[in-house]
């Protein structure tokens, strides 16, 4: 009998243990790998000299103090240097050169201008234009390509090509540049494949004549359309600033998000991978966008376009502009101000660049499907303009409800398993410091890798529920199994 | 046990009375306040989704009326009650949704074009491409509307250049589709307490503005400044003067020949009297002679980094004497000022030329580019015709002087301002407009409606002289203008498709 006993309870402890292992290998943690980085990028550069906010020329910077900045630049967590204020449109060979030596050392990348080249870029279309027929098109354009690539050459030959990312191109184009940019551009591309041809476009709030260029007026999709019809760029480029403040009252551009759902809707559709950029604001400028007080001002934003699948950033701006650069008034206060001195807004950025770096072993393996909304009170207005966008979701295979005490959303993403994460974002405006606490209800789930602010860590999911305390400024990559 | 049971009762029945306060607050929130009550009786009036019906919304028809709030709310509020007891209102409801950032908003909502409000009052910005793309509702029936009983057109009524600036070409045919908000009055604003106290008079002159500046600076020993300006604007409001000075010197149908861009040449040259931008000249030569060079004693210190709530708040607190503003500085500031404050008649450039007929001062209130009124085109027919009677109903005498009262603003329309009962500080902007020209750019140039030309290009004269007062100066500034202006003409000629 005892012997009987001895082998039940055997059988029960090993088949006991089976179980258990088998729980164990189901709820194993999904390990992710990246080395790649975010692409961050930004606006106004380092300059060759110092200047006023009247624009007035002062000292040149050394040599030593040129790197110098670059140095800051690079522990700033930016991966993509732009020019300085008075390069961005030429940055004629030796300051381009400078600032290639600059991003080399350091380990970055940069983007350059250089009128020579763009003249040529610009003037294909007349050029081609003349042509009698076909072939005597290809030749001229076989012609033009050659010429760009003896220009380029300057360049891509040098010592400190790696660090070569591309040429400024154009910022803000209306309609009637789209047709002389997409022969440009074709041309670019066949000289200098691996460049990118850069070319930022208006935000959903620009005017229809601004759109256009001055003939006439079009609205924002046909601009777009009109865009990913005629210019063949791997990206897309757009400025868009959420932060406002009449000094007293604090406010946010309420198309922040649905510019980001314009732009997701139309690389979707067209289904050539494009990746979408976009800038972030990081210095006070015009009558109501306001300077960054906290790296919660920072991160808000960084996380939002995260959630929105965004591919890459730029802060707009580095280095500060000229008090007035003839149309729009700007304070001292972008990530270094007119001293090129670093301020609190380059704490700030710093910061919210390393979380969103901290994301990336997560981010770059997963795609992104849409948008959970979790709307509380809309007090920003954001979520109104998205009531008809096909890019929200109401629940998914995993995750079923999301509820939260205030506005909050979550980019919902999928793996090459088709296991599901979260990018969730406790959408309020920082400068009223609200804490959000994010609930999050799953079909099935006992754990839950959670990567926020730089810090992850993994969690248990009580009665397949995780509750999120998000403080202002918050975004949590959740990754529920 | 029977510790605990106590303890378990009385935690009970803290949790019951704690859960009866919350229940009966909770569901007080949105009832409407007594104060709210009180001022619109016979009607609900939720002040948090700001909903307005009498007896019930049921079967009503909804008009939304998305509006900046630069003007307060009291006003929307009070042209709803008054619409909703007449019998005109009877088959309609209000929502009335006051937006500080509609100006910048409205272009992306109308892009969406999704909850859409029937009504949308923003502030000046560029309207014709809202025009072109088709987002607005034709308003000619409207402005041929009879304004509810009386016996002229909501058109007739019109004054100014309100008679046509709200007409657009839209597929060829030329057609109202904005409809007048508020006239503005601008200029100098000045603490009339404290120029009461000290003595000083209010200056007839540019040579008496400088004269009292001075004054200013001695008396308080230079702790109240002459001037505080919002910096962080471009131009720093300083064209509440610089253009007020600019249409005297020049007149207004001068000021409008200059608006037609017929060339560059033709509005941009300086140098002699009969030059069309001959009077920006002298109006940037007095600014630079009066603010320019005495900045570090007339002007408030930091007034570069200022917002336009930041700079009027220091006004309104005594570190200044006066603000270049305009008259919604009351509404928008002076809730918590103690002292008085008045507008000025904008000190005139001392110049026999410059006098009419009857050897007076040619005074002109620029009002800078006007707020305006439309209706979307892609909300539902029985919305549009409710918006319409709103918009009629609001022209009748009653409702416009009622309007001014409660807003403090005038309108470009034929009533009796004299009937208005506004407060001193509204009192002093009506008297500078009713003895004075109203003018504002409108210009029916291409190249000004795509954004190509402008009443200033390159940059604002008066931020770039006083970022550059060692080498910058009005004549260079002007000359450098004109040669950028003539360098650009022919791209923008180009771009503009002409």
């Amino acid at each position: 009998m005892k012997k009987i006993m001895a082998m039940c309870l055997a059988a029960t402890l090993f088949a006991g243990s089976a179980v258990l292992s088998a729980c164990r290998a189901s709820v194993k943690e999904p390990v992710y790998e990246s080395t790649r980085k975010y692409e961050i990028g930004m606006w106004v550069g380092v300059p060759e000299f110092y200047y006023d906010a009247g624009g007035n020329r002062g000292e040149t910077l050394t040599d030593e103090e040129f790197l110098q900045q670059y140095r800051y630049v690079a522990d700033a967590g930016i991966t993509i240097a732009f020019p300085g204020y008075y390069n961005m449109g030429d940055g004629r060979t030796s300051y381009n050169m400078k600032a290639l030596k600059a991003a080399h050392e350091v380990g970055i990348k940069q983007i350059i201008a250089d009128s020579q080249i763009r003249n040529l870029l610009f003037g294909a279309k007349a050029a081609l234009e003349i042509c009698a027929d076909d072939a005597e098109r290809a030749r001229k354009e076989a012609e033009i390509v050659e010429s760009t690539k003896a220009y380029l050459k300057y360049y891509t030959d040098s010592e400190y090509a790696d660090a070569l990312y591309g040429f400024m191109i154009k910022d803000e184009p209306g309609t009637n540049m789209f047709e002389q940019l997409g022969i440009a551009g074709r041309i670019f591309k066949k000289a200098a494949p691996d460049l990118m041809f850069y070319c930022n476009l208006f935000p959903v709030i620009a005017g229809g004549a601004q759109l256009s260029g001055g003939s006439g007026s079009v609205n924002y999709n046909t601009y777009l359309n009109k865009w990913a019809q005629t210019v063949d760029t791997d990206y897309i480029s757009y400025d868009h600033y959420p932060l406002y403040s009449d000094g007293i009252n604090y406010t946010m551009e309420k198309s922040f998000l649905y510019n980001m759902d314009v732009m997701q809707t139309l690389v979707r559709d067209e289904g050539k991978g494009r990746r979408v950029w976009t800038f972030l604001q990081s210095i006070q400028f015009g009558a109501k966008n306001r300077a960054l007080a906290s790296t919660a001002d920072a991160s808000f934003q960084a996380y939002s376009y995260f959630a929105y699948g965004g591919d890459g950033i730029q802060w707009f701006c580095y280095c500060c502009p000229p008090g007035n650069d003839g149309a729009t008034n700007f304070a001292n206060n972008a990530l270094m101000n007119r001293e090129l001195q670093k301020t609190d807004t380059y704490t700030y950025v710093r910061n919210a660049n390393n979380y969103i770096h901290a994301l990336m072993p997560y981010y770059e393996n997963f795609e992104w499907q849409g948008v959970v909304l979790s709307d509380v009170s809309d007090a920003a207005g954001n979520f109104s303009y998205l009531e008809a966008s096909e890019n929200l979701i109401t629940s998914t295979e995993t995750l079923k409800k999301l509820d939260s005490t205030e506005d909050a959303f979550a980019g919902v993403f999928k793996d090459k398993d088709g296991r599901e994460g979260y990018m969730v974002v406790n959408f309020t405006d920082p400068a009223l410091n609200i804490s959000n606490t994010v609930n999050m209800t799953f079909g099935k789930a006992s754990n839950a890798v959670v990567v926020k602010n730089g810090v992850k860590e993994t969690v248990k999911v009580k009665g397949n529920k995780l509750s999120l305390e998000l403080k202002p400024g918050d975004g949590a990559f959740v990754i529920p199994y | 046990m029977k510790k605990l049971l106590k303890l378990f009762s009385v935690a009970l029945t803290v949790c019951i009375f704690a859960l009866a306060v919350l229940s009966v607050t909770g569901c007080g929130k949105n009832k409407p306040s007594s104060d709210i009550e009180d001022l619109y009786p016979g009607v609900t009036f939720n002040e948090k989704n700001g909903e307005m019906y009498k007896d019930t919304k049921e079967e009503k028809t909804r008009i939304k009326i998305s509006y900046s709030t630069g003007q307060g709310n009291a006003w929307i509020r009070r042209m709803a009650y008054d619409f909703l007891i007449d019998e005109e209102g009877a088959d309609y409801y209000f929502v009335l949704d006051g937006d500080s950032e509609l100006t910048s908003a409205v272009s992306s909502k109308l892009e969406a074009g999704v909850g859409l409000s029937e009504i949308y009052m923003p502030l000046a910005s560029g309207w014709n491409a809202y025009a072109s793309l088709g987002y607005l509702e034709n308003l000619n029936d409207l402005y041929s509307m009879t304004v509810p009983g009386e016996s002229v057109t909501v058109g007739e009524k019109i004054r100014g250049s309100w008679t046509d600036y709200g007409k657009a070409v839209v597929q060829g045919s030329l057609d109202y589709y904005i409809f007048p908000w508020n006239e503005h009055i601008t200029g100098i604003v000045y603490n009339k307490t404290m120029f009461d106290t000290y003595g000083w008079a209010i200056p007839e002159t540019t040579d008496d503005l400088l004269d009292l500046c001075n004054k200013i600076v001695t008396d308080t020993k230079g702790r109240i400044a002459p001037f505080v300006y919002p910096g962080t604007i471009s131009g720093g409001y300083w064209d509440f003067l610089g253009t007020n000075w600019w249409a005297q010197v020049a007149g207004t149908e001068r000021m409008d020949e200059f608006m037609k861009f017929e060339s560059a040449e033709k509005s941009f040259s300086y140098m002699k009297e009969t030059d069309l931008s001959y009077g920006k000249l002298v109006m940037l030569e007095e600014f630079e002679r009066i603010i320019v060079k005495n900045r570090e004693k007339f002007i408030l210190k930091g007034s570069g980094s200022k917002t336009h709530l930041t700079a009027q708040l220091s006004f309104a607190q005594g570190q200044a004497a006066m603000i270049p503003t305009g008259s919604w500085v009351e509404n928008e500031s002076f809730g918590d000022m103690e002292d008085e404050a008045a507008m000025m008649p904008t000190p005139v450039i001392k110049n026999e030329t410059l006098k009419d007929e009857n050897g007076n001062y040619i005074r002109v209130n620029y009002s800078g580019q006007p707020d305006y009124i439309f209706i979307p085109s892609g909300i539902k027919e029985e919305g549009k015709e409710g918006a319409k009677k709103f918009l009629a109903f609001m022209c009748k005498d009653e409702e416009l002087v009622r309007y001014t009262n409660v807003s403090g603003a005038p309108r470009p329309f034929d009533y009796d301002i004299g009937k208005c009962e506004t407060s001193a500080f509204i009192q002093s902007c009506i008297n500078v407009w009713k003895d004075s020209t109203t003018w504002f750019e409108k210009s029916t140039s291409k190249l000004w409606t795509a954004n190509k030309c402008r009443k200033f290009n390159s940059n604002s004269p008066y931020t770039y002289l006083l970022a550059n007062p060692d080498t910058a100066t009005a004549i260079g500034w002007c000359a450098n203008e004109l040669a950028s202006v003539q360098r650009s003409w022919p791209q923008w000629l180009e771009q503009v498709g002409e």
